[in-house]
């Protein structure tokens, strides 16, 4: 009788792994997809608690960061009006030149979280879009107008995403100024743009952008500001760590770019 | 195993996954969420005397796991059947009676290892101070709520069996 017992377990869990082994991805497209709708809501409510917590604990700092703000959107609408110019600039030169004007911006599909890994270090999300809104794996995923990662599985009605802080992900990236191409990559110790040139000048505070190589991810995409620069082992390629613009913890709303 | 006992797992451990990655994994306590399918995994070991019913917890959170998760299928094994395994079985051997050290104890090296895992999986770095604090805040964590849960079970185990063995007398 207990050698049956045994013997029926061992069958059962057998079975379990080698259903999981080939099926896991349409298994996780129909539960994602069934449990979405209620997952939406439970993480609105999650987020609303959350946002409690914060103002009560974080008071001051959002003090001091509503004034950081103020000054910067000064800032920003002094560069926006200088971008506009440049813009207008630019057509021009272009159309004398007979450039093809081509879209970068692509369309953004608005998308809510409705899962988060609960393994902490896994960072990947999934969005209330899939399929049915045409989305592909590879699509870029934004928010606040940085990238913040990219599409790795699409189901029926939602897709899975892997940030850019897992580290999972790998993006080709630039230096907005010195044009010195890279890969990012994200991981527990943070954010870094590998495989410089060891010869790259860098700037602090420079902007990383997304250099459009490989995959669907569209040049120009801000990911971040370069914070320091570092030898790698090998000796031959330079690394540079990024600080997001991006707070990942409070990401609510993104846009797929298509 | 009963039917309904299958269910009841399989209901209890859906229900612990979507809150886990609908609520929980929105609340973030120092880089680390609470993992309430986990804690209730360490409490059917802690306070069931049958392996039984905590195999079958344990194959049903490592299935409902692999679906909603993204961790590959070898960690999903190593976290959710060998380390519980491994764990149950130096319960049984070495600690012969539940008491309260011991449970601590258990739920500490638990939870542990568990993220230590975890950890070595994602990339372990000497010098980064946050992968320390997230091991000691998941394993503080994890070792609170553990306790305070079989603490509550303890007192609804001992009222349910005290009623049982009432009603026998009559």
């Amino acid at each position: 009788m207990k050698k049956k017992t045994i013997s029926l377990t061992f069958f059962t869990v057998l079975l379990v792994f080698a259903v999981i082994y080939f099926f896991r991805q349409p298994l996780s497209g129909f539960f994602v997809d069934l449990t979405s709708p209620v997952s939406a809501s439970i993480s609105a409510k999650a987020r609303g608690i959350k946002k409690s917590f914060n103002f009560f604990f974080h008071i001051r700092s959002l003090r001091k960061e509503n004034t950081e703000l103020s000054t910067k959107l000064t800032e920003l609408e002094i560069d926006r009006s200088k971008i506009t110019e440049l813009e207008t600039e630019n057509k021009l030169l272009k159309r004398e030149l007979g450039f093809l004007e081509e879209s970068k911006k692509g369309s953004l599909i608005p998308a809510n979280i409705t899962e988060q890994d609960p393994i902490s270090f896994l960072d990947t999300i999934t969005l209330n879009r899939g399929r049915d809104y045409q989305i592909e794996a590879g699509m870029a995923v934004i928010a606040n107008g940085a990238l913040v990662g990219q599409v790795k599985e699409v189901f029926e009605r939602s897709c899975r995403v892997v940030l850019i802080t897992s580290k999972d992900s790998i993006v080709q990236a630039m230096l907005q100024d010195s044009r010195a191409k890279g890969i990012l990559k994200g991981g527990i110790s943070g954010l870094y743009l590998e495989n410089i040139p060891p010869d790259t000048e860098f700037k602090p505070k420079e902007y990383v952008i997304t250099s459009g190589l490989g995959g669907r991810i569209k040049q120009g995409i801000v990911i971040g500001r370069a914070a320091s620069m570092q030898t790698s082992s090998s000796g031959i390629f330079k690394s540079i760590s990024l600080e997001s613009i991006v707070n990942f913890t409070k990401l609510e709303m993104v846009f797929i770019q298509k | 195993m009963k039917p309904l006992k299958i269910f009841f797992l399989l209901l209890l451990g859906f229900i612990l996954v979507i809150i886990d990655v609908a609520f929980l994994s929105n609340l973030e306590f120092f880089g680390v969420t609470i993992l309430t399918s986990y804690i209730a995994l360490l409490e059917f070991a802690i306070l069931n005397r049958k392996s039984n019913s905590f195999l079958a917890f344990s194959v049903i959170l490592f299935a409902l796991f692999a679906i909603f998760s993204s961790l590959p299928l070898p960690i999903l094994v190593l976290n959710f059947i060998l380390l519980p395994a491994f764990l149950i079985f130096i319960k049984s051997n070495y600690f012969a009676g539940t008491t309260i050290l011991s449970t601590i104890f258990f739920l500490l090296f638990a939870s542990f290892l568990f993220e230590s895992i975890l950890v070595l999986y994602a990339g372990f770095s000497l010098s980064t101070v946050e992968i320390y604090l997230s091991m000691i805040v998941f394993t503080l964590l994890h070792t609170i709520i553990g306790f305070a849960v079989y603490l509550v079970a303890r007192v609804f185990k001992k009222n349910f069996l005290s009623i049982g063995i009432e009603e026998e007398i009559r």
